[in-house]
């Protein structure tokens, strides 16, 4: 228990630092990105993704793929230009706890440093989330669905996916916004520990051949 | 987690706040209860630098207990919504300051002795202090083998008044009252917290 936690000065509970880079390819290259990753990395049966996303083995390109399917909203408080909060949701373990997340301001000018860095704080929540900020005085700003596969190598976490998006609000009516497929290495970690940031350059040397990963955000939808 | 009555007791005028624990705790000893301990809930008030879409102002009460240590609980103000989360959401609402303001005066702190009582009840009392100044006495009564209101809701308020030696009527709170056959959760525990935290606020120093 942390009695005056949220009081001015406290020390920041939970904050950590998130590594990024991010690439793009064809759906005409997914088998061989697919194939590439599954030699590459830790293999995975069932686990669960970043944020509320849930993982699910198998999908159509067989055994070692690990999908998944989430909702993301992001909120921010009507008519003020204060930070945005994430709401990430599972569609395929509809029981998991959303994910609330804020995400402090991108960092990608520093040419020391292999990826892309910027703070991030998560906390698993009720299923009541989107109400309660409602409630609060948030306003959803835009909402999309990610489908695609997961992969893990140690801290790391490598989503492969495309987006949609659907004006009914649920997946089944969803239409893909482009047929692209977005790619997404990231790992947490606390501050200083940058031999992660070398570690994420390294598998990004080993898919080089197939997609060019960087520190721009191409995925998220500004 | 079963179905548990909260309820702040006003204590006769001839006992002051310690007087008054120590009755409570001569009272429940004297029922052969067993000692579990210390417990405390801690709450602090948020409130919107602006009102909300034209409505008033809003209250977040962030409430957590030593149940559940890496758990933050809720509660907005109206309409008594209460969201269940990681603590970590206290780090992401410190990011929200243009929004959401602490109020500093308002630091609640509920702490005391929790008691078995014979293997079903869990019965928990401690003074509530308003930044370092006591203000009331809270007893929380809990049926550790039930979970459904209808089922549990009397005898906890009977188990409640002989504590108190009391005859008044303990009434349901209505977010209660809607569950009736529904399952408690530890939630509708920190909403019956933070109304009586409201309460009590209303109040002003009731001794």
């Amino acid at each position: 228990m942390s009695a005056g936690s949220l009081s001015v000065g406290s020390v920041a509970k939970g904050q950590q630092y998130e590594f990024l880079l991010y690439g793009s390819i064809t759906e005409a290259n997914l088998p061989t990105l697919l194939h590439r990753l599954r030699g590459l990395c830790d293999y995975t049966t069932s686990s669960s993704s970043r944020g509320g996303g849930g993982g699910r083995e198998g999908g159509r390109e067989g055994v070692g793929l690990t999908t998944f399917t989430d909702r993301e909203i992001t909120m921010k408080i009507d008519s003020q230009n204060t930070s945005r909060l994430h709401v990430r949701q599972s569609l395929d373990l509809p029981n998991a706890p959303l994910i609330l997340s804020y995400h402090g301001q991108l960092e990608i000018s520093d040419p020391n440093r292999p990826t892309a860095v910027r703070t991030c704080v998560h906390a698993g929540c009720s299923h009541n989330l989107v109400e309660y900020l409602r409630e609060i005085g948030f306003v959803p700003v835009y909402e999309f669905f990610m489908k695609g596969f997961l992969f893990k190598k140690g801290p790391m976490k490598i989503l492969v996916f495309q987006l949609l998006q659907s004006d009914q609000g649920d997946v089944e009516s969803a239409q893909l916004v482009a047929p692209n497929y977005l790619i997404e290495m990231s790992a947490v970690a606390a501050s200083g520990q940058d031999a992660v940031g070398l570690e994420m350059k390294n598998m990004a040397e080993h898919l080089k051949s197939i997609v060019i990963m960087d520190k721009t955000d191409g995925i998220s939808v500004r | 987690m079963g179905v548990c009555c909260i309820v702040q007791w006003a204590y006769p005028e001839s006992l002051n706040t310690s007087q008054a624990l120590e009755t409570l705790q001569r009272r429940i000893e004297l029922l052969g209860a067993t000692s579990l301990g210390n417990w405390s809930v801690d709450c602090e008030v948020l409130q919107s630098a602006t009102p909300i879409s034209g409505s008033q102002n809003k209250f977040i009460y962030f409430i957590h207990s030593t149940e559940y240590p890496r758990t933050t609980f809720t509660v907005v103000d109206p309409p008594y919504l209460c969201l269940v989360a990681d603590n970590t959401l206290d780090t992401i609402f410190t990011h929200l300051k243009q929004s959401y303001v602490p109020r500093k005066q308002l630091k609640v702190e509920a702490k005391g002795l929790r008691y078995e009582v014979r293997g079903k009840y869990i019965v928990k009392f401690g003074s509530v202090t308003f930044s370092n100044t006591s203000k009331s006495i809270i007893v929380e009564t809990e049926d550790i083998e039930e979970n459904t209101v209808s089922t549990a809701w009397d005898q906890l308020v009977e188990l409640t008044k002989s504590l108190l030696h009391t005859s008044v009527n303990i009434s349901t709170p209505e977010h209660v009252q809607k569950a009736l056959d529904g399952r408690y959760a530890p939630a509708d525990s920190m909403v019956q917290y933070a109304q009586i935290f409201q309460q009590i606020r209303k109040a002003g120093s009731t001794k």
